[in-house]
């Protein structure tokens, strides 16, 4: 979040000011922070010299430009770098708008078309447009076109080309797929578009109407639905997304040919199309959806190429898919502007490529504000004081604390200034130590996320000797040592490793991957025995050794003739994935509780129980050749209660999912929300257990406890008979074992006892002795801790006639 | 049969937390016993009189080896001792042994500045302060071996030997010690001491020599040393170099922080429904931070104590720890229990689930996040776990896979690639251990695309055969040879322990330390490498390319040489005032602004404004 950003003249008076998400009574503080800063470090800095400030977890960026200073400030994603970005940004289009690096008079004379560049440039917080020329354009709309049916169509892609060309520049996502997930996407688009000002609309083609502007106005492009209009996506267009219609039309079918145009080839066509995206810079992304075992025949063949002639005529992207994990990993949740973190020698542009995707920062929430405040925000307010610790009741201010690092027993106080004295300053730039075999390198001493050197754009002669090098170095199976600084002030140097990435696709440069490796220091020595003197008992007969190798074979996940599975670029993150569809369910129900994991991210987390399935004769050998056994001292109590819980649990599980494999796509996208909350009479145990296993909140054992004495209690005062016993015995026995393993004892022998005396004074004896039969008394001290009833008491309970009657 | 993790392996700490303090345990405590007998301090060589003692190198040796210790393992404990001195300090009253120590520090205890400090020039005070002289003669009673043997054993008293490591070193280059004695004296004395160093071992003291040779003569082991530290036949010849190589070592040793093997966590891998084996995961690599910060109090240098408190935002009111959490979505706010979160976060129930394998090639280099870790068998728990794992390892090496996996981790769940690591082992040691390390891959989520940025809609241009052969020559001649990953240590570290160093002992000066990770011009500036350089420069650049750098840089330099020539004259002309007068005397408003401006442009000031900014600006510069 870009924080703020401000101007000034040289006396301290704001010219513009700019707060996101700053609340009204903090922003005067902001004011006086930053002018004083200037008024501290600006004077005799150079015209468009960046200085950075930290304060609390904000970074400041600060230039005086002309005789203006402009302060920017920013958190979380927006740091000292990506700041710099942006005050680039921001003062070119100053300069460009005022001719020269303005005076305070010149800026005034602009300040109307600097608000609107200014705006352009910072919208809501977030850095929109860089480029001087896109700032004209506020919009970047995107064009979600979802295919019903399946296939490739040039039709329908002209129409969404046309289309186009009315909005200015747009992004468009081209399915030729089944509609059914589209769900997830508009949930995910719901996502991404909050903070951005993204837009969106959806074009449907291969469906049966027609409702399209070009059908009206020309006729023709039959079978093209406009299911929603370009703009920033709201409760409509996730509603719209939500109901479309099927595909059936059978003139889009996937296995049918295009018709060939009036004039020209289709592939003439093509090239018309791809033309008139270029001209407009409409970038196009496929993604293929096509399940494995889809036979391939000429006319999809034919389809593919054309699609793929997009590919390496016009700026397009295409991806093939084969899973809906997969096609849930394509959509991403965040579109990230790439920043550069360098550029420099060797006119090398350095991009971050691999950067985790953290959970969401959530805000801590007050409750305090009154109910009746519409506008109350709710934050929270979080305030380090410093004390002393001779002093408690005095406060430290912040220039008065000094750092104190430790050198054995004592605290060595070393101040910032004499810190920046000293410390290690590396000068900027990246330095070739030499190149080295490949194999020299083991993989596990990469060390962080991943970095891309990417050619200066539009540097033909960069591109040539970025490519050559890469070449080189990936036929000859070697690797460069690089170390990196990569700004001016860093306090450390990265030492890594710069691998070729030979571009497969003909319109992708060349590049290299550079990884970080450790320092002699980062390397701890541990000594771990080696397997050749393990005893015998710990090494593999030949009969296990051999079916070790089985498995390793069988669970191929990259098997010939299908896509990889799992491919880290394709597969999402569930535990985001999650989050976010529950933040959407969530905002509708406030108490929902979590939801569980769909079928779809399940994959991700579970082996993919298909496979499992065909390789079970496999898996059993393992089983029954390797011998575990637990060791009997560490056992803890209750170990051996949750083994026989989750074995009970998973053969439950088991049992359902190879039925639910096969209905396929859709429902693996829309699981049936069928809710584990009530006990039905089908299967009553199993629904109780399932309830138990959700334990989404807190309450739910509670309730699954409660639930299971009232369907007992009503399955026994119901049957006049004893029909109904042996069902209620067995839910008896589920219970028990639930209460000793949630450590709910009183629970059960409160139920039991009551029960007993119920049975008792209807001087039906039988049912008890069932009970008894069953092992279903009372649960004692021994079994849980908890409980208040001895061995010797639990079994007394059950017997017919107690003593003291 | 299927173990529920989380009943078995309920030591679930959220993070990979690698900080933990060194544990008492596992602690060493150390004696250096010191001869300072005359002998010592006669020069190490005769040719050359300014040739050091070999006094001096142990001074100097120990001075390092604390240095090192104070940062790598400030938890062990040290005490130095000589033997052979004119004084004695020792509680035991014994002669002849001087328990070195400075004050408000126990005799053995964690070195600190201030021993280090005083002990690296013990030397201009020793003959004084100490003294030395031959503890043992013909005709005194006295065994000063002894006493210093019985006073370092007394000293290593403290701490249970079943967690610290104790030993005594002993430095000398008096290869006989007793040859001075005849008869019966003599056996006796060798007798006494011996069983003296032989009741210390049995004690569980270790005792080490550290022996340096006279100029004209080799140490003797087998007059008497070898019986003391208990060796016997061949172990006597290997002795000698061995030691050399200690005493090498505890001078040269690179200042790291030591870590104890200990294991991170304890993870249930199951690899299919019905077998889960246990195994341990250790940190092998990670990232060495400077240490923690302690903020202290300025003025008083004492620690400060961090207090949070939490404000709401709209009342003011003070709240306790807040256990919502929320997040505006679509202008609502919607609130989340921490526990709620949790549950989100918690999406496997097994801690290391396998879900396939694939061949090593699908492992790509971006493929990772963060350091890995390392996986090795335990059968603590689950017996039989180590014999699973390592038919595993073995087909997983032999069929060239990597296992994928799924980790779940309460806060980071992540797919996890294994590669099976081969045991390597050198003369010196292993090198890599068997196992499995564990690397973190990245969701589509996070990985990020900038090479597709600037996509071109043409072909993008390649590299001609011609300019990949010229690299592939320069690749030849710039090759490192015997490239080891982590032959360097880290510049900023060693700097950082270089200062704190420095500055805790007071020195005046900031030490040099060598960045080993700057390239080696003098190998890049050979003929050969050049060569090839320019080579693959003019075949990828064209022949002109310098020239044309040249020239952009000629037509930077001429736009400056002309600002140079500015600031020049502006800088003349300021000369003609007495500007720090015109300040005191209120005089500057009237100059004229040509004039302030000749100033300003002198010193390399922003010229614009009006008169008054310019004013002010010079009142900044000058300080007033």
């Amino acid at each position: 979040m870009i924080l703020a950003v401000l101007f000034s003249n040289s006396d301290g008076n704001i010219l513009i000011e700019r707060f996101h998400g700053v609340p009204a009574e903090e922003r005067l503080h902001w004011r006086s922070f930053l002018v004083k800063l200037g008024a501290d470090n600006l004077k005799g800095a150079k015209n468009e010299e960046l200085l950075v400030a930290s304060h609390k977890s904000v970074s400041i960026v600060y230039t005086m430009i002309g005789d203006v200073c402009l302060y920017i400030v920013g958190k979380d994603e927006y740091d000292e770098l990506a700041l710099a970005e942006v005050i680039f940004a921001i003062t070119s289009a100053v300069k460009d708008v005022c001719g020269k690096p303005p005076t305070e008079r010149l800026f005034l004379d602009k300040y109307g078309r600097i608000c609107l560049c200014l705006d352009e440039i910072v919208w809501k917080g977030l850095l929109e447009n860089t480029e001087k020329d896109r700032v004209r354009s506020r919009e970047s709309p995107f064009v979600f076109s979802l295919r019903a049916g399946g296939g490739a169509d040039e039709r329908s892609a002209e129409v969404d080309a046309r289309e186009r060309e009315a909005a200015g520049r747009k992004h468009w996502f081209c399915y030729w797929m089944l509609a059914h997930p589209c769900m997830a996407f508009c949930k995910k688009l719901r996502i991404s578009a909050p903070p951005l000002s993204d837009e969106i609309g959806v074009v449907l083609f291969g469906t049966k109407e027609t409702c399209n502007e070009l059908a009206k106005e020309l006729g023709g492009y039959k079978h093209v639905v406009v299911a929603c209009d370009i703009k920033v996506v709201d409760e409509e267009t996730t509603n719209a997304l939500q109901n479309l219609p099927r595909g059936t039309s059978p003139v889009t079918d996937a296995q049918h040919p295009l018709r060939d145009p009036p004039q020209g080839t289709k592939k003439d066509q093509v090239d018309t199309i791809a033309d008139q995206m270029k001209r407009h810079e409409i970038k196009m992304d496929c993604i293929i959806f096509r399940e494995s075992g889809v036979r391939h025949n000429a006319v999809m063949d034919e389809n593919d190429q054309l699609l793929y002639h997009f590919r390496e005529r016009s700026v397009t992207k295409v991806v093939q898919v084969d899973s809906p994990t997969s096609l849930l990993g394509v959509l991403r949740t965040r579109n990230v502007l790439p920043v550069t973190v360098f550029r420099g020698d060797l006119e090398v542009w350095v991009y971050k490529k691999t950067s985790e995707e953290k959970f969401p920062t959530l805000k801590k929430y007050s409750d305090k504000a009154p109910a009746s405040d519409k506008f109350a925000s709710h934050e929270v307010k979080v305030d380090y004081e410093y004390k002393s610790v001779l002093e408690p009741d005095t406060v430290v201010p912040p220039d008065q604390r000094i750092k104190g690092y430790l050198y054995g027993p004592q605290v060595v106080p070393i101040s910032s200034a004499e810190w920046e004295a000293v410390k290690f300053k590396p000068e900027k730039g990246v330095k070739l130590l030499g190149f080295t075999d490949r194999s020299s390198i083991s993989r596990h001493y990469f060390m962080k996320d991943v970095f891309s050197f990417v050619p200066e754009p539009g540097n033909t002669k960069a591109v040539a000797a970025i490519s050559a090098l890469a070449r080189a170095m990936s036929e000859m199976n070697k690797v460069a040592i690089l170390r990196c600084v990569w700004r001016q002030g860093q306090g450390n140097v990265a030492l890594g490793v710069l691998t070729p990435n030979i571009s497969s696709a003909k319109n992708v440069l060349d590049s290299f991957y550079f990884n970080i490796l450790p320092f002699a220091e980062d390397i701890r020595e541990f000594q771990f025995r080696s397997f050749s003197s393990l005893p015998s008992s710990s090494q593999p007969t030949e009969e296990q050794q051999e079916a070790a190798d089985n498995l390793v074979k069988m669970l191929d996940l990259a098997p010939p003739g299908r896509e990889e599975i799992l491919k880290p670029d394709f597969t999402p993150n569930p535990m985001l994935e999650r989050f976010y569809r529950y933040l959407d369910l969530k905002s509708k129900q406030p108490d929902a509780n979590v939801p569980p994991l769909d079928k779809c991210l399940k994959k991700i987390t579970e082996p993919d129980p298909d496979v499992i399935d065909y390789q079970a004769p496999l898996i059993k050998k393992l089983g029954n050749v390797f011998e575990l056994k637990e060791n009997p001292k560490k056992k803890k109590a209750r170990t051996q209660d949750r083994l026989t819980y989750t074995g009970a649990d998973d053969q439950a599980k088991l049992l359902e999912e190879p039925s639910a494999e096969k209905v396929g796509v859709s429902e693996a996208l829309y699981p049936p929300k069928k809710k584990a909350g009530e006990i039905g009479d089908h299967n009553p145990v199993q629904d109780f257990e399932a309830m138990l296993t959700q334990r989404s909140s807190s309450t739910w054992v509670q309730t699954a406890i409660e639930e299971m004495q009232k369907y007992i209690t009503a399955l026994i005062q119901d049957s006049c008979d004893r029909d109904n016993h042996q069902k209620a015995l067995e839910c008896l026995v589920a219970l028990r074992k639930a209460c000793i393993i949630e450590q709910e004892p009183n629970e059960y022998n409160g139920f039991v006892t009551k029960l007993c005396q119920k049975f008792r004074t209807a001087g039906d004896a039988k049912f008890l002795q069932l009970l008894s039969s069953k092992n279903a008394s009372l649960i004692s001290k021994e079994e849980a801790p908890d409980s208040d009833v001895t061995e010797e008491m639990a079994s007394n309970c059950l017997k017919p006639e107690p003593s003291t009657q | 049969m299927d173990l529920d993790p989380e009943g078995l392996f309920r030591d679930d700490s959220d993070e990979d937390d690698d900080n933990v303090q060194e544990r008492e345990a596992n602690k060493e405590m150390v004696v250096y016993l010191i001869d300072a007998s005359p002998k010592m301090f006669t020069p190490a060589t005769k040719a050359d009189e300014k040739e050091e003692t070999h006094f001096h190198t142990i001074v100097n040796c120990i001075t390092h080896a604390l240095k090192t210790q104070i940062i790598g393992r400030s938890y062990d404990e040290v005490a130095i001792c000589f033997f052979n001195t004119k004084e004695k300090k020792n509680l035991q009253e014994l002669a002849g042994v001087y328990v070195y120590n400075v004050t408000e520090r126990e005799p053995l205890d964690r070195p600190d500045a201030r021993l280090i400090k005083e002990f690296s020039c013990i030397e201009d005070s020793f003959m004084s302060n100490i003294g030395s002289r031959y503890g043992i003669t013909s005709g005194s009673r006295e065994n000063t071996l002894y006493n210093a043997l019985w006073v370092a054993q007394a000293l290593l008293r403290k701490g249970s030997v079943k967690t610290v490591s104790k030993r005594i070193v002993i430095f000398t280059n008096e290869d006989d010690p007793f040859g001075g004695l005849t008869g019966a004296v003599k056996t006796d004395m060798i007798r006494t001491t011996i069983q003296r160093a032989r009741d210390a071992q049995d004690l569980g003291l270790s005792i080490e020599l550290l022996p340096l040779s006279r100029p004209d003569e080799e140490f003797n082991m087998s007059l008497f040393y070898a019986d003391l530290i208990g060796l016997e036949g061949d172990e006597i010849v290997d002795y000698l170099p061995s030691s050399g190589e200690k005493l090498e070592d505890m001078t040269n040793q690179l200042k790291k922080r030591m870590m104890k093997k200990r294991k991170v966590k304890t993870l249930a891998f199951a690899i299919t429904n019905d077998v889960c084996i246990e195994v341990n995961t250790y940190a092998l690599i990670r990232p060495t931070t400077p240490g923690a910060i302690t903020w202290l109090d300025s003025i008083s240098n004492l620690p400060l104590k961090a207090e949070r408190s939490f404000i709401c935002n709209d009342t003011g009111a003070l709240l306790q720890d807040p256990q919502k959490r929320f997040q505006v979505y679509n202008d609502k706010i919607v609130k989340f229990s921490t526990r709620e979160l949790s549950d989100v976060k918690r999406v496997s129930s097994h801690h290391l689930r396998l879900l396939g394998f694939k061949p090593l090639d699908y492992l790509k280099d971006y493929h990772n996040l963060r350091p890995s870790t390392f996986i090795y068998p335990s059968d603590e728990q689950i017996f039989g776990s180590t014999r699973v794992f390592v038919a595993l390892h073995s087909s997983m090496r032999r069929l060239g896979r990597f296992a994928l996996a799924f980790y779940g981790n309460p806060t980071h769940p992540q797919l996890v690639a294994l590669i099976a690591q081969e045991e390597v082992t050198s003369a010196g040691g292993q090198i890599e251990p068997p196992g499995m390390h564990m690397i973190y891959l990245p969701y589509s989520d996070d990985v990020r695309y900038p090479e597709e940025v600037h996509l071109t809609s043409d072909d993008a241009p390649r590299a001609t055969d011609e300019q990949i052969k010229k690299a592939s020559n320069l690749l030849r001649r710039i090759d490192l040879k015997n490239f080891s990953v982590c032959q360097f240590s880290n510049p900023a570290l060693q700097r950082h322990y270089g200062i704190l160093e420095a500055l805790a002992l007071g020195e005046d000066e900031m030490p040099d330390v060598k960045d080993e990770t700057l390239p080696d011009e003098e190998g890049l500036a050979r003929p050969g490498v050049v060569k090839a350089v320019e080579e693959f420069k003019a075949s990828v650049y064209g022949e002109n390319y310098d020239q044309e750098e040249a020239e952009a840089a000629a037509a930077k330099a001429g736009a400056s040489k002309k600002r140079k020539a500015l600031t020049d004259a502006a800088a003349e002309k300021s000369a003609a005032h007495n500007w720090a007068e015109l300040a005191d005397t209120g005089k500057l408003k009237d100059m004229t602004v040509v004039d302030l401006k000749s100033y300003l442009s002198a010193h390399g000031l922003p010229v614009s404004g009006k008169k008054e900014a310019l004013v002010s600006r010079i009142l900044t510069h000058l300080g007033k």
